[in-house]
Parts: C-alpha cells; sequence; structure tokens
C-alpha cells in the first residue's frame, strides 16, 4: 500500500495516545514488531479526501534523552524520529499535566520536526480548574495546536485535516537559550558533529546539545574519534564546572519550560497571590493566627458533632428496630435456635447497626478536614501552631505530621519523616498519639448526646484541645530531659489558598470515609459477634442469653475493673473496662462493644439509657472520655511505630500514653469529686502528684548525662 | 536555574516533601517528580520509600495525602 504521508504518534505514557491512535485508524490496524527488539510495534491507515495516511504510534516515553539507563522504548522512539523521518510528528500532550509533558515536546522542536501539538484530556484539565492559553502555546512553537477530548472524539477531524495539509511548517528558529557553559561546550562540538548532521538532514545544534545530554550511540558521532573527543569535552566541563553537562542542559531545558508554563497555564481555583496575602494577614497573623487556628477547630467540632447528633438517633432507632429486633423476631418466626438467633441479631445485626451509628459523625469529621486541606488552610495551621512549638524550643514543622493525626495516627507517624532529626522525630513520635484520631471521635459523639446535650459540641472541643496540650507538654518535657539539642529549622511553604473543588472534596472524603467503613465493619461486625457469644454463656459452659451479668465476659470484666475504680468506673460498669481493652484493636471498637455490651443489659432500656445509669454522671462520662482520649493509640498505630522507629521506643509509646492516661483521668475524677470522700481523694491526688513529680524527676536524671548534640 | 535552585534548596534543607517543593518552586507536582528524577538518576539524591506507607492509609481510618509523604532527601556524599 502506498500512502500519502506517514505519521507518527508520540506523547508521554497515560497521555491518551492509545485512544488517539484508535480513533484516528479504526478497523485499520496492523500489528509487527520493532526491528531488533520484541518491542510491540502498532501501526495503521485512515483515508480521506481520496488520500491514505499511514500512522504508527510510539511507545509512550517522558523525554527523547537515551541516558544509560534508558529504555528500549527511548532508544526506538530516537531511532525511528532520526532514520525513519516521519511527514509529520503528532505529540499528544496531557493538557492535566501539561508541565510535565512540554519537556519531550521542546526536545521535538530543538530537533526540528513538523510537529503538530494535540491537547488532549482538555476536560480532565477544565474539571481540575486548569486553563490552557491554546493561543499562546501555538504561538511559543509557532505550529497549530488542536484541542481534543479524545474520549469523546472531539477533535479527530480537525487533526486529520491538519495531517492533510501539504506543507506543515517546521518551526527551524525554535532554541532553548542554555546557560553560556553550556553554549561554549556545544560550539566546541559543533564542528566535530556538523558533518554527520549534515548527512542525515539532522538539526546540528539539536546534534551537539543531545550529546552532551548523554546519549553515547555511536551512529550519532560520525565516528570513534569524533566521541573521545566529545567525551573529553564533557570530562573537562564537569572538572571546570562541578556539574555534568547533562544536569545543565536538563537544567536549561527545566527552565525554559518553568518558564514559559507560567504565562500557559492557569490555576482557576487559586486564589489570587493579593488575595492570599491578605488572607494570611490575619491566618498567619501574629495576635489572630492562634485564634483563627482555635476558631476553625471549634467550627470542626460544632459541625461535626451538632450534625451528626440528628442523625445518630434516627440510625440507632432503626438499626435496633429492623436490624436487631426485627431480625430477631424473623428467626424466631422461622424457627431458628436460640443460639443462632443471638448471634445473628445480637452479634451481626448489632454490629452493622453500631457501624452505621457512627457514619455521620465520621463522614462530617473528614468533610471538613478534607475543605481544610483543598482550601489550603490546613497548611496555616500547622504554621502558626509551628509558631507556638518555636516558642518553646519544640521542632517546629512536628505540627505538620501532628495534624495530620487528627485524622489517623498511622500516616501521622510516617509523616514524621519530614524532620531531619532523629532526635526531633522522636519528639514528634511522643506528641503525636495525643492529637485525637478520628477513630475516636464516635465515642465522644456518644456520650457528648448522652450526658451532655447542647454542650456536646463543646465537650468535644474541650477533649482535643487537652489533647493538644498534653502533647504540647509531652514535647517540652522530653525536650528539656531525653532528647536535647536545638531543632533543625525547616522551612514550611505555604501553598496558595484554592476554592476547594468539589470533586477533590467528594473523592477525599468518601476514600476516607469508605476505608473507615470497611476497617470498622471488618473489626466490629465480629468482634461483636464474639462479644456476644462469651456474654452468653457462664464459666460452666451454660448457655445464658438472658442473664449476661453471669457471663463468661461479666467475669473477666468484673474482675478487671476495679483497677479503673479511681477514674470512676463502678464494677457494674464493667462493659466500659472491656470497652477499653477492645479500643486497643481500634478506637472505633470501643464504641462497637460499649454498644452491644449495653444492649444486653439493658432490660428493656436502651443501651445509651443504660449507658447513662452506669456511668457516675458527667464526671464519670468525662473522665472516661479523657482515658479514651489519652490512652495507648491502637495496634495499627503501633505497628506503624514499631516500623518507623523501634519495639523499644513503641514500648516506651504505651507506658506513656497510657500510664498519663491513668494518673490525669484519674486526678481530674478525684479532684471533681474531692466533696464526696475528702480523704481518700486527697490521697489520690496527693500521690498522683507525687507520682508526675517522680517521673519528672527520673526523666531529668535519665536526660542529666546527654549533651546537647547527643543525636 | 531549576535544577540548580532545587539542589541548593534540598542541601540547605537537607529534606524536604515534593508538596512543599512544588509550592516553593511553583510548578506542578508531576513535573516536579521527573526534575527530581533526573538528580535520583545522578545518585545525587535519594526518595525515602513510602511503599509501606500506602498501605495502612488505603486501609485504615484516614487516608493520607501521600505527596506530603514523598520526601527527598539529599545525599552529602558522593557526587
Amino acid at each position: 500500500m502506498s500512502f500519502y504521508k506517514t505519521a507518527a504518534l508520540i506523547g508521554n505514557p497515560n497521555c491518551g495516545k492509545t485512544t488517539i491512535f484508535n480513533a484516528l485508524t479504526g478497523s485499520h490496524q496492523y500489528v509487527g514488531n520493532w526491528p531488533g527488539v520484541t518491542v510491540e510495534k502498532k501501526s495503521g491507515f485512515f483515508e480521506k479526501d481520496g488520500k491514505t495516511v499511514e500512522i504508527v504510534d510510539l511507545p509512550g516515553v517522558y523525554s527523547l534523552s537515551v541516558i544509560s539507563s534508558a529504555s528500549e522504548d527511548e532508544k526506538i522512539t530516537r531511532d525511528y524520529l532520526l532514520f525513519n523521518k516521519p511527514d509529520c510528528v503528532i505529540n499528544i500532550l496531557d493538557a492535566s499535566n501539561l508541565e510535565r509533558n512540554l519537556y519531550m515536546t521542546v526536545q521535538l522542536f530543538e530537533m526540528h520536526l513538523p510537529v503538530i501539538l494535540v491537547l488532549n484530556m482538555m476536560d480532565t484539565a477544565a474539571a481540575s480548574k486548569i486553563k490552557i492559553d491554546v493561543l499562546a502555546l501555538a504561538h511559543v512553537f509557532n505550529v497549530p495546536v488542536i484541542p481534543m477530548v479524545a474520549s469523546k472524539t472531539k477533535g479527530i477531524e480537525e487533526l486529520k485535516k491538519q495531517i492533510l495539509q501539504a506543507d506543515l511548517h517546521i518551526n527551524d528558529h525554535f532554541v532553548v537559550p542554555y546557560s553560556s557553559h553550556i553554549e561554549s561546550a556545544v560550539s566546541e562540538v559543533l564542528p566535530l558533529i556538523d558533518p554527520v548532521a549534515r548527512s542525515h538532514g539532522w538539526s546540528t545544534r539539536w546534534l551537539a546539545v543531545h550529546l552532551l545530554d548523554g546519549d553515547t550511540d555511536l551512529r550519532l558521532f560520525g565516528s570513534a574519534d569524533n566521541k573521545d573527543r566529545i567525551e573529553k569535552i564533557k570530562n573537562d566541563f564537569s572538572q571546570k564546572y562541578d556539574e555534568d553537562t547533562d544536569t545543565m542542559v536538563a537544567d536549561g531545558r527545566y527552565g525554559y519550560i518553568t518558564r514559559i508554563s507560567r504565562n500557559l497555564i492557569m490555576r482557576c481555583d487559586r486564589l489570587s497571590k493579593n488575595i492570599t496575602e491578605s488572607i494570611d494577614r490575619i491566618a498567619l497573623g501574629r495576635y489572630t493566627g492562634l485564634p483563627l487556628f482555635f476558631f476553625v477547630m471549634y467550627l470542626m467540632f460544632l459541625w461535626t458533632i451538632t450534625l451528626g447528633d440528628l442523625l445518630i438517633d434516627p440510625i440507632s432507632q432503626f438499626g435496633d428496630k429492623y436490624l436487631v429486633s426485627g431480625f430477631s423476631s424473623l428467626m424466631s418466626y422461622l424457627g431458628m435456635p436460640q443460639w443462632l438467633n443471638v448471634l445473628l441479631s445480637e452479634g451481626v445485626g448489632r454490629g452493622v447497626s453500631t457501624v452505621a451509628t457512627f457514619i455521620p459523625p465520621i463522614a462530617f469529621l473528614f468533610l471538613f478536614l478534607s475543605v481544610l486541606e483543598d482550601s489550603g488552610y490546613m497548611a496555616r495551621g500547622a504554621f502558626v501552631m509551628d509558631k507556638l512549638m518555636r516558642n518553646f524550643n519544640l521542632p517546629g514543622t512536628a505540627f505538620v505530621p501532628m495534624i495530620v493525626a487528627f485524622g489517623c495516627t498511622v500516616p501521622a507517624v510516617m509523616g514524621t519523616r519530614i524532620l531531619s532529626s532523629y532526635r526531633d522525630r522522636l519528639i514528634t513520635l511522643m506528641m503525636t498519639p495525643f492529637m485525637s484520631c478520628g477513630a475516636r471521635l464516635p465515642v465522644y459523639a456518644l456520650f457528648a448526646s448522652a450526658f451532655f446535650g447542647r454542650q456536646g459540641a463543646n465537650i468535644v472541643f474541650l477533649l482535643y484541645l487537652t489533647g493538644i496540650f498534653i502533647a504540647v507538654v509531652t514535647g517540652i518535657l522530653f525536650k528539656k530531659t531525653l532528647f536535647k539539642g536545638a531543632p533543625v529549622p525547616l522551612i514550611l511553604e505555604m501553598p496558595p489558598y484554592h476554592l476547594p473543588i468539589i470533586k477533590n472534596i467528594a473523592v477525599r472524603t468518601w476514600d476516607r470515609l469508605h476505608g473507615f467503613i470497611v476497617r470498622a465493619g471488618a473489626l466490629i461486625v465480629p468482634l461483636v459477634v464474639v462479644l456476644n457469644l462469651l456474654n452468653s454463656f457462664d464459666i460452666k459452659g451454660n448457655f445464658i442469653p438472658q442473664t449476661p451479668e453471669r457471663s463468661i465476659l461479666s467475669d473477666i470484666g468484673r474482675s478487671i475493673t476495679p483497677i479503673f475504680k479511681p477514674m470512676g468506673i463502678t464494677e457494674q460498669n464493667w462493659p466500659a473496662t472491656v470497652g477499653l481493652f477492645t479500643g486497643v484493636m481500634a478506637k472505633e471498637a470501643i464504641i462497637g462493644t460499649l454498644d452491644a455490651l449495653y444492649a444486653g443489659l439493658a432490660e428493656g432500656a436502651t443501651s445509651t439509657q443504660r449507658l447513662v445509669a452506669l456511668f457516675d454522671g458527667k464526671t464519670g462520662a468525662f473522665s472516661y472520655l479523657l482515658f479514651v482520649l489519652l490512652y495507648m493509640p491502637c495496634l495499627s498505630a503501633l505497628g506503624a511505630i514499631a516500623k518507623e522507629f523501634s519495639l523499644k521506643w513503641m514500648g516506651f509509646v504505651i507506658i506513656w500514653t497510657t500510664g498519663q492516661a491513668y494518673l490525669l483521668s484519674t486526678l481530674f475524677y478525684q479532684s471533681a469529686t474531692i466533696s464526696r470522700n475528702f480523704s481518700s481523694s486527697f490521697y489520690w491526688i496527693s500521690g498522683i502528684i507525687v507520682t508526675e513529680l517522680l517521673i519528672f524527676t527520673a526523666l531529668f536524671l535519665a536526660g542529666k548525662g546527654k549533651k546537647d548534640d547527643s543525636f | 536555574m531549576i535544577l540548580s535552585e532545587i539542589k541548593e534548596y534540598l542541601q540547605s534543607q537537607k529534606q524536604a516533601s515534593l508538596k512543599d517543593m512544588a509550592t516553593k518552586f511553583d510548578v506542578s507536582e508531576s513535573a516536579l517528580q521527573e526534575m527530581l528524577a533526573h538528580w535520583e538518576r545522578k545518585g545525587r539524591i535519594f526518595r525515602l520509600e513510602n511503599a509501606h506507607c500506602s498501605n495502612p492509609c488505603n486501609q485504615g481510618c484516614s487516608s493520607c495525602p501521600l505527596q506530603c509523604l514523598m520526601i527527598y532527601q539529599w545525599k552529602e556524599t558522593g557526587k
């Protein structure tokens, strides 16, 4: 078959090249191999206006630089462009990633090839609020640019028309301005390679730059002698400027692309520099920054708890009615044995119902966090806390992972990597578990609605503030004792403010919520089943579903509960103790446990009413929440600590967090109830203060031998 | 020029996250990744592995912005 023209399709991986190839050629495709290699070669053709055009699909590559680590794909692409000389090169650009894609485009223009630019994925770019000045792009390279949405075949006909144009313009004036050092190396190489470039019809300047960029293929040098001379030029260059020629060439290209991109690519979601600066005057202001940050946090809990609260009751009632009672009646009606009934309705049914009740507060929290992140405010929050921490000589950037910990402790532990000094990482690690993670929120939400009513959001806010306060105190304490030394200064870059993009926020919220529901469901449903089993048998193995107070679980719970008596948990309230233990697996398990066990004890009341009856009012509830806030992180987080640090530090975190949780919640409870039994409370309070003083003294003594630069 | 600026920034900061550097140099994260890849190929910078962090993040109660965890370190020794 004879072709009117041959056009090569070239572009970065995932730029939509294959879709365009298919749209252009339809069923007229054939597959072969590139000469000498096993890489698949796809070609095809299209017919228009009585002319047939061959289309060759080149491998997807990011650049045409053939360096030592380059793959076959780069070599195939380079060889095809140099030796097969297509009549037209169609460079497909991903509009949503234009800056990255332009690197190869610049190389194509340096080669002085007949290029048509196709701006693909214009719809994705528009959805990401990226606007591209198509006319300016055409002007920069002085060639036609076709905007396209290949998945909807928009722009394909226009592309065919362009390809068929008799004489495609070659922009042979295109040059990338390199540094004077590279320009002088180029001028040294030029006379050596001029003959070989001319004989093949290649741009001489491009070839000189390309050889300085690291290609070692002998065919491009003309002779082995030339190759040696050019290698010497490169070596001399590296010696003289302490930088390799390929770095300087890449630097020149990237610099050029960054400059032109500023005029080509507009991020419509970004607020202008002026607006960002005016907002930052308040958001980062010396006196306004911190209050604003706390106000935003307060809004977050007001929003999360108030809205979550509206939905918790209806969902909980619906779950009790249909998933637990309704399911149980259905099973009885079907004549299922009672043990199976208990297992399925009280176990699986209640587990699912529990997970469903805490979806609303968690969803609202994640939504709020996602908006804060997407808008760019989160970085400001970290910045103002950072300044506060610096006042205490604490590692500033530590607050970045700590803010992540409001979502989950695991990524926060990973995020401590942002700190370059191991000592600062350890301090941050010690502080991170006190930042209340998302999984603890359902526990707060349940107690807030059961005990505190309209005050709920304030109580939750107070808990979060307490967490931050204990974190900072912990940081100061360790900084002064075990981990002495000046913090490594780090600069925090402030991103410009963004108008939140609904799609991004929805995706991020859903990702988090989905992960949370799956994880919580996978844990809570089996956990509730097991708890129900343990709660339905007594120690002799008799099935006693009606009298859970005599069950194995109750026995175990009662025997452990006295430990927690000083913080206000009575023996009858043993489910609260069991909740703390299951909470070690994951914090969301606490609420599953409480709901299942209180329901078993309810006898005509709801599990929430039972909860209210068994705790020592608001004081007992707050003391319990304080313990939940402060005690050891869940197994996933402990695993992350062991992996990122060591088992020793994991053990230390467990002891430090749980110890402080016990001491501080007991201190709170005893102080709040001192009028009831003065002497007992007085001994407890004095005992705790003495214990804390002893711990501080021990830490000071342990840190005494350490010098400031011991890490 | 930008590659040298990245080098100087990383040398002074010891390490930095992709997101921070993209903000600092006002380039897209994907373009910056390619620039950093140049220094990686040259053996001058080191990217902290984040493979094992994507796991808990995907399953955990909160997904984390991975760009924040893509941290690059300048190698003190070697060229």
